[in-house]
């Protein structure tokens, strides 16, 4: 099974979460350590300090064939979304972009 | 199908041009003065009994669950923060100052998703392109009004326009222009200058379409561009292509997109938080 992080609102954070990235304040002070296991307390205290979004560590227990099954059915609606898109140097950097967004947590 | 010919056509239709409550006015009048301080933005918010309703409702949302109940805009502020509050007004105050006609073309939750979408994507672009993240968010919250007006003023002809817009398979302001003479940008730039909004946001409401029409400003480029972002990263509008975006626009901004990797998660992650607003 393999780890993923991935960039959550806090809001939608629960008790039991792990924290996979530091939490830092807007001014740079670190809050909250990687690693760091989140409690109801630990949530109010980021809400309050406004902090909008955590990175938090999430299992992944999908085989490497269902892996490649869902990157093959991303590209496909990717290079959809982009076919009556006009040609350029930008949209294609765009087009790669957005492609290669999607299928980072699936590598 | 009677097509009105102008501007004043359309707006004659409207018995009552929306009005945006005033305090959300004074808010976004002022929302990049950093001489406005906290005090200021309560006591304007304060004013509005029924802005403040509409904050308070949201800031005591599940979502800030934990802090007991939030009464009045000074707790709200304490809780939430003064940029949270900030978002909630342009969100919620710009939201409810339109009433909401039934169409069977016209989705008022995508419309609205699709301008949050826009306008957190513009609040990311403008730090990267050293102008104002305020002004932006505020700017993508309002850059199709104009679509609502014609919701209000002539819905058959805008049912026809997104009918026009399906069958074509092309831009909405291609289509409106095609079957309204007209489009969104003008319309909603109208509606602008009526409430009096800072000239920057009137033109990048303008020309958000067109950002390469002079005179060109940044902050038409930045909405223009963070509109194509958000069809890219299909928030708001789903199974929409994506529209052609200026290189020239993209250009003038210093804008790379092979540098904006890191930020999209983050763009993703606020968009997720500010729809819950809208709710």
């Amino acid at each position: 099974m393999k780890i993923r992080i991935k960039l959550i609102p806090v809001a939608f954070a629960k008790p039991e979460m792990v924290i996979a990235a530091p939490v830092e304040s807007n001014d740079g002070l670190v809050l909250l350590a990687a690693g760091t296991i989140l409690s109801e307390k630990l949530l109010s205290g980021l809400l309050k300090r406004n902090i909008c979004c955590i990175s938090v560590e999430e299992n992944d227990s999908r085989s490497e064939q269902e892996l490649s099954l869902e990157r093959n059915k991303i590209t496909e609606h990717i290079n959809a979304l982009f076919e009556q898109s006009p040609t350029g140097k930008n949209m294609q950097l765009l087009h790669q972009l957005i492609l290669e967004y999607r299928l980072e947590p699936l590598q | 199908m009677s097509v009105p010919k102008s501007m004043d056509d359309i707006l004659q239709h409207i018995e009552y041009l929306p009005a945006m409550p005033k305090a959300v006015l004074e808010i976004i009048r002022c929302i990049d003065d950093p001489d406005t301080g906290v005090d200021e933005v309560v006591r304007t918010i304060s004013l509005d009994i029924g802005l403040t309703a509409s904050i308070l409702k949201v800031a005591n949302a599940a979502r800030y669950s934990g802090h007991g109940n939030i009464t009045n805009i000074n707790d709200a502020l304490m809780v939430v923060g003064l940029q949270q509050i900030r978002t909630m007004v342009c969100i919620v105050g710009v939201k409810d100052s339109f009433p909401q006609i039934k169409s069977p073309f016209f989705n008022y939750t995508n419309f609205w998703r699709h301008s949050v979408s826009v306008a957190v994507c513009a609040r990311t672009l403008a730090k990267l392109a050293g102008t104002s993240p305020a002004v932006g968010f505020i700017a993508g919250m309002l850059h199709d009004i104009g679509q609502l007006i014609f919701t209000m003023a002539v819905p058959e002809d805008f049912n026809s326009a997104m009918e026009y817009r399906a069958s074509h398979k092309c831009q909405d302001f291609e289509a409106e222009q095609a079957v309204l003479g007209m489009d969104h940008s003008a319309i909603g730039a109208h509606l602008a200058k009526k409430w009096k909004l800072p000239p920057v946001i009137c033109n990048a409401i303008e020309n958000h379409h067109s950002p390469d029409v002079p005179p060109t400003l940044i902050m038409a480029d930045l909405i223009h561009v963070s509109e194509v972002l958000s069809h890219a990263l299909e928030m708001g509008y789903a199974g929409h292509s994506v529209p052609p975006i200026s290189d020239r626009a993209l250009s003038r901004l210093g804008i790379s997109f092979t540098k904006l990797k890191p930020s999209l998660a983050q763009i993703e992650c606020e968009y997720q938080n500010a729809i819950l607003m809208l709710n």
